[in-house]
């Protein structure tokens, strides 16, 4: 073959490729192809792997290194989880409680369910330029594309690709991660973006009259309808006017420790749609009174609907 | 028996291949096995071991499908180049493809990258790319020693 020939031949080849390319990305076709069996083979190799590793390591802590003390730590060490989980709990059931006065407690939030995970790799092959992790659960038991992912401490992300039994997930301090916020105390709006691998959050489009201050939790809004309403997401490190925008420049650092996690919550929608908040009451009619035979009827009729209503 | 025990030595390099990639982020261990079958023209078990070494790369990563097959592509691309220039030392042949293919790696995260508006960090593309590049030396002269040890010699035997 001249070199004129194979010049040819490799341009060709290069537009079969970016019409493969342009057609996969308007589809998904081949990503979804790819997921479910290559994503779904690793999980079959990492997830033995995994596992021996935690059973080594389990073994090592519990019963060769100082056993006692290690299961006595262990103990502790999940307390503290459980009691840092009921404290953030609390906070935002105060944020809520100061800001509608008349509640008492947050109502159980029906519309989602959380199962457990175990994180199997972080970034995995030449083709992961994102910040991801995978995990040990897919589309088929719960970790659909678009699944938030939670940890005791706050939000951590949201599914990106699912295979049957295993899922890749992105992480919220991924350039490309954007998540509808408000601070906790103070209720300004705005949308939370990742800034990279050990760089801060910012937050976008926040009003310059906001009173937010370092130290103030961030919490989701619920507003962009992928993530639960008032999950604990990001504690904010500065606050300062921008130079360029009308808006604040803030940043912030996650609640999660993304370098030590190995168990996540997936957020699973339930379907059931979370009840409104109580109307206010009918108001009173205002107009000439009813003739008596009709007097008579409403009467029995609005014994009924009572019961109904009590039913 | 040969042909089985061919087979079973692939599969254990495709998951001992895929367990390396989970302890070191980022690396492509798996295109040496593509180098081994084009070196020893096994074409048979390319048949099935490139599209596999794809598919799980693709299925593996968080990008669009494509860069794999960009990737495996311009590695027999290169291979052809390199064979063309005939080069007397095998170690020069190796040393030359293995640098090439590290260099083509930064071009394609590059390429990806941009195509897709992800942000990206160019200190960490270069350091994937030269450690592809070094991956790929140490692991195709290890691997061609394992597997003329092992498989070839039992073909040697049956024959």
């Amino acid at each position: 073959m001249s070199f004129r020939h194979s010049l040819i031949f490799a341009g060709l080849l290069l537009i079969l490729f970016l019409a493969m390319y342009t057609w996969n990305r308007s589809t998904g076709v081949l990503d979804d192809f790819a997921t479910n069996i290559g994503l779904e083979l690793t999980g079959i190799v990492i997830n033995p792997v995994r596992q021996l590793q935690s059973s080594i390591s389990t073994a090592w802590n519990n019963y060769i290194d100082l056993v006692h003390v290690q299961e006595e730590n262990t103990r502790l060490v999940n307390r503290i989880h459980e009691l840092e989980a009921q404290l953030l709990a609390h906070n935002e059931d105060m944020a809520e409680l100061r800001r509608l006065r008349e509640l008492l407690k947050l109502p159980v939030d029906v519309s989602w369910t959380p199962i457990g995970a175990r994180i199997l790799a972080g970034k995995l092959g030449p083709n992961s330029q994102l910040s991801t992790f995978t995990i040990n659960r897919g589309y088929t038991n719960g970790a659909a594309p678009g699944t938030p992912i939670v940890t005791h401490k706050g939000l951590l992300g949201r599914v990106l690709r699912a295979a049957p039994h295993t899922a890749t997930a992105m992480l919220l301090t991924d350039p490309m991660s954007r998540i509808a916020i408000f601070t906790q105390k103070t209720r300004t709006p705005g949308i939370l973006t990742g800034g990279g691998p050990n760089n801060p959050l910012e937050a976008l489009y926040m009003d310059r009259a906001t009173k937010a201050s370092p130290g103030e939790i961030l919490v989701t809004s619920g507003l962009d309808g992928k993530y639960p309403k008032g999950i604990p997401v990001a504690r904010i490190i500065s606050v300062e006017p921008s130079n360029y925008t009308e808006f604040m420049t803030i940043y912030a650092e996650p609640l999660v420790d993304l370098s030590h996690i190995e168990e996540v919550l997936l957020l699973e929608p339930t379907g059931i749609v979370r009840p409104p908040e109580p109307a206010d009451p009918q108001p009173a009619f205002v107009g000439p009174s009813l003739p008596s035979l009709l007097k008579k009827g409403g009467s029995s009729g609005s014994g009924s609907t009572g019961r109904a209503a009590g039913m | 028996m040969a042909v089985m025990q061919n087979i079973l030595w692939w599969l254990a390099f495709l998951c001992l291949g895929i367990v390396l990639q989970l302890y070191v982020p980022g690396l492509d261990a798996l295109i040496v096995g593509i180098v081994l079958v084009t070196q020893e023209r096994d074409y048979k078990t390319m048949v099935w071991l490139v599209p596999m070494i794809i598919l799980l790369q693709e299925g593996m990563g968080n990008q669009y499908f494509g860069a794999s097959v960009l990737h495996v592509a311009t590695f027999f691309a290169l291979y052809r180049i390199a064979l063309s220039l005939s080069l007397s030392s095998k170690m020069a042949f190796a040393f030359l493809l293995s640098l090439s293919m590290g260099g083509a790696r930064i071009l394609f995260d590059y390429f990806f990258a941009t195509l897709q508006n992800i942000p990206y960090s160019m200190q960490h593309m270069v350091f994937d790319g030269l450690l592809e590049a070094a991956y790929l030396l140490v692991a195709w002269s290890l691997l061609t020693r394992l597997r003329r040890g092992l498989v070839h010699d039992e073909k040697k035997k049956e024959s």
